[in-house]
């Protein structure tokens, strides 16, 4: 009976544009890679080839959770929900810090980032909470209980800090709670409170280093070899790739290590500068074709539960996008958040396929009785 | 809309739509719109270039010996933005001064202070210095090759070599005049940098070579401009003179064997303070006429006698007055010597038979022999600046008989030094006029050029040469050999004694005293012309320029081994 959802329900062009795009990222990392690695993938400690077997890993952990009934997890919301939270406090005082900054927790050896996890988890309770809540949603109570379960790990990450993953947070939340069916008065007054405190928190809660990004964000002459430098890089790199690019591995900004944190961060430098305009729509549009196949199954979906958790999923991965290739281009200020199934990371490649693993789930029980 | 919850899902599109566009919209204007700028920020990012300079021609006397040449130095250059931290700043200037001189804190004050993002600190280092310099180093300073003008000579033949500017340029002299052969070509060098700064040199290199600048082969002497300066350096000591001009000309060719001018200049460290400083650099023996005086009757005796209206013994009356035009002109000394000839004119240089001679001559044909010469035209010897001086021809309104009387003893007239030792080197040299010149070759990777001698006119025949010549050897004979001594050759001269035109008028009490000399006389190799201008003992050419005259031609006659006219034991000097 499994084998019949399967095959009637699976969505493979989800899952065919997900691989496409890890595939496309395995390609862009060894580019970026090949000034470290010039002799392409003669160890096992390439970066492509961790990047693979941790794809791998994925896939694996994305068809498990495909299996198994979503529901399940709806139940086990607020535990997973508690160990996202735990995670996130845990990183503050046992993570490794790297750039100034504590997102990775060890375990057994194996780095994991601990928002990346609690970002999945904040989908799913927030969707269990508000899926509980058909219609008390709109009181103001529930309103203001869904804001806290989004703002306390938006919170959390604040601290590590992570401006990027907050805001992501934050969107989720939003997202969640608008679908879900909280009043858009509610929203409104929120979004109306936050343009007000805007001078406050700017001259509050913005850390030196924030003000400093917001600054070379509008001006990144001001330190043209400190801080600014990576941002004109990457600017420099994606002009002057032009429609079609310089070619893959032909990158000059990338290749002669201009560009820095060229696997991670600013991996859309690299693919704008090589493979130019046109690579670059290509990858928006692999894009386009996953997060609608998720709002795809989200309408589909048999209850509340699942269309809320699609939903979340294709909010998660857009505002990555989003915020990711914003920076790039200088559309954004700096903050370093992972291109999704792109950039170089364990954490952030095996969360996507097992947040699609998720919209599979929903997919394949969209239907209560089969015939 | 919103009401619906359902519904909502369109905000989430519209938002998924709006950030297509504006992403897509931002890659549209950097990869399309501006992608030219971009590129060529990429490629400036990682372009780097530099150049090389070619190097400067030497200037070689006729031996090949260097007299200014050029060899590779260092400049240091140091970025603003190394020296921000003043002590810091200061402790690198400190070991810079240490090994290229200078003061560090002045050399800090110039790089905060420069708007450029580099600045010079220290200049023209050799490659040891250099070399100890890339050793300290120090952040931010980087050498820059270049090329430094060196003289092996000090600062002989100063007017005549000239002085190179800092951009290497020639700007006086034989630099100037012949910069565009001397200067090199500089060549270029571009590379890729990767982003350490770090050049990379195994692509993208590419290499224009530099060319160097031709080498120039003056005919100058060194050996004999040695002597002559010496010489004149002496006389002009003894005599307290204000300076002096000597051409040393090679009588069968026309080429300039020695050209020395006083006052000169260091060489070595030019001064550019002042407009008298660089006044200096001018080239007076040829750029500067003056009245040559007496000297000039060896002209008017060679017209007589190739006109054929005198020779040597052809005998007039001195009264001790010639009147012309109303103006009476008497003799240097005031005498009135009855019955002379043409040789005792000369001899004891008697305005008043110089008078006669020209007027036997006939003012047309006395000019024809003037223009014959080569007065009141430059002499085309190559360099820049040369003078033509003033000679009254007979068309022009105001001349009258009084300038052919004053003409014939070398007053009212301006020659440059070389035109007067080039048309006494006609004289000496059958009569035919050779065009003078210093360059003798110049030197290119194509080949050597060398300057041929050149014929100017046949100014008088062989003979009349010939006989004005003897008649010059009987001038010298009567100078005391106290004055005038080159043992062992027989030599020909006229002495000179000119008033000074300053600002179109005589100057009273200053004088120029010449004295030009042929040596040996019965085969002659060289002509010399002293000038000494303003001395203020005596005034007399006989004094004054004679035994500089003396010097030179013993001195020379020595180096090119001329074989002496007779086996006279050389007198000892005095």
């Amino acid at each position: 009976m499994m084998q019949e959802r399967v095959s009637r329900h699976f969505d493979p062009v989800l899952a065919a544009g997900a691989i496409a795009l890890a595939g496309y990222g395995g390609l862009l990392i060894y580019s970026a890679s090949l000034s470290s690695y010039p002799d392409g993938i003669v160890s096992l400690d390439h970066p492509v080839l961790k990047q693979a077997l941790l794809g791998i890993l994925g896939i694996g952990l994305m068809l498990l959770i495909m299996m198994t009934d979503y529901r399940v997890f709806g139940r086990a919301a607020p535990a997973l929900y508690g160990l996202g939270l735990l995670l996130l406090v845990a990183v503050l005082f046992i993570g490794d810090e790297s750039l100034g900054s504590r997102r990775w927790i060890s375990f057994a050896g194996v780095q994991v980032q601990a928002s990346e996890l609690a970002k999945l988890f904040t989908i799913v309770a927030l969707a269990r909470y508000i899926a509980d809540r058909p219609l008390e949603i709109r009181r103001l109570r529930h309103f203001l209980a869904t804001l806290v379960m989004g703002m306390v790990p938006a919170a959390l990450v604040m601290l590590e800090p992570d401006m990027g993953t907050a805001i992501i947070f934050g969107s989720i939340w939003l997202v969640m709670a608008l679908m879900g069916g909280v009043r858009p008065y509610y929203v409104g007054v929120l979004v109306a409170l936050l343009v007000l405190s805007i001078p406050l928190v700017s001259a509050a809660a913005l850390s030196d280093y924030q003000r400093e990004r917001l600054a070379l964000f509008f001006n990144p002459n001001l330190d043209p070899l400190g801080g600014g430098f990576n941002i004109l890089q990457a600017e420099i790199g994606i002009g002057s790739g032009g429609l079609f690019g310089k070619g893959l591995f032909q990158g000059t900004q990338t290749q002669l290590d201009f560009l820095q944190t060229a696997t991670t961060d600013y991996i859309f430098s690299v693919l704008g500068e090589e493979l130019g305009l046109a690579g670059a729509v290509l990858l928006l549009g692999l894009y386009v074709l996953v997060i609608f196949r998720c709002l795809r199954a989200a309408s589909l979906s048999y209850d509340l539960f699942g269309r809320l958790v699609a939903t979340g999923v294709a909010v998660m991965l857009l505002v990555q996008v989003f915020i990711n290739v914003g920076v790039n281009v200088r559309l954004l200020p700096v903050t370093g958040i992972p291109l999704p199934f792109i950039s170089q990371g364990g954490s952030s490649l095996v969360m996507t396929f097992m947040a699609l693993g998720l919209v599979q789930s929903v997919l394949l029980r969209r239907r209560p009785f089969e015939p | 809309m919103l009401a619906d919850p359902s519904r909502r899902i369109w905000l989430l599109i519209g938002g998924l739509a709006l950030g297509l566009v504006a992403v897509t919209g931002r890659l549209g204007q950097l990869q399309v719109q501006d992608h030219a700028e971009y590129a060529q920020r990429a490629r400036m990012t990682r372009e780097a270039d530099a150049m090389l300079p070619g190097r400067r021609g030497s200037i070689l006397d006729s031996s090949g010996a260097p007299l200014a040449m050029s060899v590779d130095s260092y400049n240091v250059m140091v970025e603003k933005r190394a020296w921000q931290d003043r002590n810091a700043a200061l402790a690198a200037a400190r070991q810079l001064a240490a090994i290229a001189g200078g003061s560090p804190e002045e050399m800090v004050d110039r790089v905060i202070s420069s708007p450029a993002f580099e600045t010079e600190v220290a200049r023209g280092l050799d490659y040891e210095k250099a070399v100890a310099v890339r050793r300290l180093g120090l952040a931010g300073v980087r050498l820059v090759q270049d090329g430094r003008r060196i003289y092996p000579e000090g600062s002989l033949a100063a007017q005549l070599i000239g002085v190179v500017g800092r951009d290497g340029v020639g700007l006086s002299g034989l630099e100037a005049d012949l910069d565009s052969l001397l200067r090199g070509e500089p060549g270029r060098v571009s590379w890729q940098r990767d982003a350490t700064g770090e050049g990379m040199y195994w692509t993208g290199w590419e290499e224009v070579p530099p060319r160097s600048g031709a080498d120039v082969v003056l005919t100058i002497d060194r050996y004999l401009q040695r002597v002559v300066e010496q010489a004149l350096d002496k006389a002009i000591q003894e005599h307290r003179a204000r300076g002096g001009s000597v051409v040393v000309m090679d009588a069968r060719t026309g080429a300039i064997l020695a050209l020395a001018s006083r006052p000169t200049f260091d060489l070595t460290s030019p001064d550019f303070r002042d407009a008298q400083a660089v006044s200096l650099f001018r080239n007076p023996a040829v750029t500067d006429p003056y009245e040559p005086g007496s000297v000039f009757k060896v002209i008017t005796t060679a017209a007589a006698i190739d006109s054929g209206v005198a020779g040597p013994d052809t005998r007039w009356y001195d009264s001790g007055v010639a009147v012309v035009n109303g103006s009476r002109i008497y003799n240097w000394d005031f005498s009135a010597n009855g019955s002379q000839t043409v040789t005792q004119m000369l001899t004891k240089s008697l305005n008043t038979g110089a008078v006669w001679l020209a007027q036997q001559v006939g003012a047309q044909r006395f000019y024809d022999y003037v223009r014959r010469f080569g007065f009141g035209e430059a002499t085309g010897v190559g360099l820049q600046g040369e003078a033509a001086g003033q000679v009254r021809w007979p068309d022009d309104p105001n001349w009258s008989e009084l300038d052919l009387a004053t003409n014939s003893f070398g007053q009212g007239l301006s020659v440059t030094p070389i035109q007067m030792a080039a048309a006494l080197a006609a004289i000496a040299n059958d009569g035919k006029l050779m065009r003078p010149y210093v360059v003798k070759a110049i030197v290119t990777p194509q080949g050597v050029q060398e300057t041929q001698p050149q014929v100017v006119r046949q100014v008088i025949s062989p003979e009349a040469a010939h006989t004005v010549l003897q008649m010059m050897g009987a001038v010298a004979e009567k100078i005391p050999s106290s004055l005038l001594d080159v043992s062992g050759y027989k030599v020909g001269g006229k002495t000179g004694t000119a008033n000074l035109v300053a600002d179109g008028t005589y100057k009273p009490n200053a004088y120029i005293s010449s004295f030009a000399g042929i040596v040996p006389l019965d085969d002659p190799r060289l002509v010399v012309l002293v000038k000494i201008d303003e001395p203020q003992d005596v005034p007399w050419g006989t004094v004054v320029a004679a035994p500089v005259f003396g010097q030179v031609a013993r001195e020379a006659m020595l180096h090119y081994r001329v074989p002496p006219d007779s086996l006279v034991a050389a007198r000892p000097q005095r």
